[in-house]
């Protein structure tokens, strides 16, 4: 039970990318691994930290609850702290439930988008 | 193996309502356990500290704190009514706009008022003292009336707005200390989580299928969450937030431009904590359109006691809430895409149900 808790909270170990540690998202050969921390938690401002691969630069950073139509009550800002390292500071949940990830990525000329869903439950 | 296989049986046979599946008897244990522990506020000094607690509970009886000496925190936050005040619309000096919050569990929140203008509970609690509709006093006044007492907790002020939010620190200090007792839902909670089917059995039966409605079908639970019954946000419900013909309670759109531009709030001067551990929503909340009309997801703690309900007191009972939202008008719902509240149509005896376990809290 913890850690199928552990898992809907995107807190577990998974395996690592090359890029960083953390959940990896990718789509169309973009890729970048995210980890909340602290844990994850309804009410708990968390911050994300963000590892891209092959120099996509992050760019935006959204969280939304697609089936309430909602986002974030929070702007959360994003802070480079190092080359594909990323710090984003003021993200809130206010509800349990399924939440999505939105990562605009600089790739080349072009600004893409990836995103990740994870469940937010306690 | 079969250790496990008799608790589980034990869960499905301990009350004659209905079963507890995993999901339900998790989201159930979510509302626990109670009551929390107490931690100090980094922002107030005075949180936590005898004296100030002991000056804070003075001074909320106290006339010195208004104007005219004729009113004080207790005039309108009656301590038989839960500290709320029984009425609709609270009244002050001047009639005011909002139902008069009840006065517990206020320690730990993000935002204070129905529109969250505030972010601690000292600048929450200084509102009322300046506000000309309420008690119509300020810095200077309370200066010269409250020196003595004043100086024996917190030392000499360098200036008349710090007396003022020490006045304030020191009633947050006191109201912290309000804490609802356990209630008859704490122990069935803890109950189901050890496995006591005895314990179990002692709740209500009629308050136990209100409690699966409320976590259940009716989706409470995904805003009146956790141990406090809230999430701590805002949310439109579908209550009229126009004032007489001509004017508007903006709610939290109103509250975060407020708490914006206050001098009190947790990244002023005021702040005790140079850390600012507690600033981080202020830093970050967005001022949003969808914030028209929305306000606070109070709290169901003792919530039997602080009737009417809503931010404008309109509904009188608990089953008119029930009732309210069961048949909930998404019209009146002017975001996009608001898809948590639905109507449930719920029977006469689901109301009844939920209202038990509202009564419980």
């Amino acid at each position: 039970m913890k850690l199928a808790l552990a898992l809907a909270a995107g807190l577990a170990a998974t395996p690592a990318l090359a890029c960083g540690p953390g959940i990896p998202v990718s789509a169309d050969g973009l890729q970048l691994a995210y980890r909340i921390e602290p844990a994850a938690a309804v009410g708990r401002m968390v911050a994300v930290e963000v590892a891209t691969c092959d120099g996509l630069a992050l760019e935006g950073f959204d969280a939304r609850m697609p089936i309430h139509g909602h986002g974030l009550n929070y702007r959360p800002r994003i802070a480079a702290t190092g080359p594909g390292a990323y710090r984003i500071e003021g993200v809130l949940f206010h509800m349990p439930g399924p939440w999505q990830f939105v990562f605009d990525v600089r790739a080349g000329e072009t600004t893409r988008r990836l995103t990740a869903d994870l469940t937010i439950r306690r | 193996m079969k250790v496990l296989a008799l608790a589980l049986l034990a869960l499905f046979v301990a009350h004659p309502a209905r079963a507890i599946d995993a999901a339900e008897r998790e989201a159930i244990l979510l509302h626990g356990p109670w009551p929390p522990e107490a931690t100090p506020d980094p922002s107030n000094r005075a949180s936590g500290d005898p004296a100030a607690i002991a000056l804070g509970q003075r001074l909320f009886f106290d006339v010195r704190l208004s104007r005219d000496l004729d009113r004080a925190c207790a005039s309108c936050h009656l301590p038989a009514q839960a500290y709320a005040d029984g009425r609709p619309r609270g009244e002050g000096l001047r009639p005011l706009d909002r139902n008069t919050i009840a006065l517990a569990n206020l320690g730990g929140r993000r935002w204070y008022g129905w529109d969250g203008r505030s972010d601690s509970l000292w600048a929450q609690s200084l509102h009322p003292i300046v506000d000309e509709r309420e008690l119509a006093a300020s810095g200077t006044l309370l200066r010269d009336r409250l020196e003595r007492e004043h100086d024996a907790v917190f030392g000499p002020a360098d200036d008349d707005e710090i007396f003022l939010v020490d006045i304030a620190k020191a009633l947050a200090a006191w109201q912290e200390t309000l804490v609802t007792p356990r209630s008859a839902f704490d122990d069935y909670r803890d109950a189901l989580e050890a496995g006591d089917a005895a314990g179990m059995a002692a709740y209500p039966v009629a308050a136990r299928r209100g409690l699966s409605l409320f976590v259940g079908r009716g989706q409470c639970a995904t805003c009146h969450f956790g141990p406090s019954f809230s999430n701590g946000e805002f949310d439109s419900v579908g209550i009229n937030y126009f004032l007489g013909p001509d004017g508007v309670d903006r709610g939290r759109h109103g509250g975060i431009a407020a708490l914006l531009a206050s001098p009190f709030n947790l990244l002023g001067r005021h702040n005790d904590d140079s850390a600012r551990t507690t600033a981080a929503p202020t830093t970050h909340v967005a001022l949003l359109h969808r914030n028209w009309g929305e306000f606070r997801v109070p709290s169901l703690r003792g919530v039997k006691a602080t009737a009417p309900y809503m931010h404008d007191g309109s509904l009188a009972t608990l089953a008119e809430v029930a009732r309210h939202y069961s048949e909930i008008d998404l019209d009146r719902l002017h975001q996009d895409g608001q898809l948590t509240l639905q109507p449930l149509h719920l029977t006469e005896a689901e109301i009844a149900d939920l209202v038990a376990f509202l009564e419980t809290l």
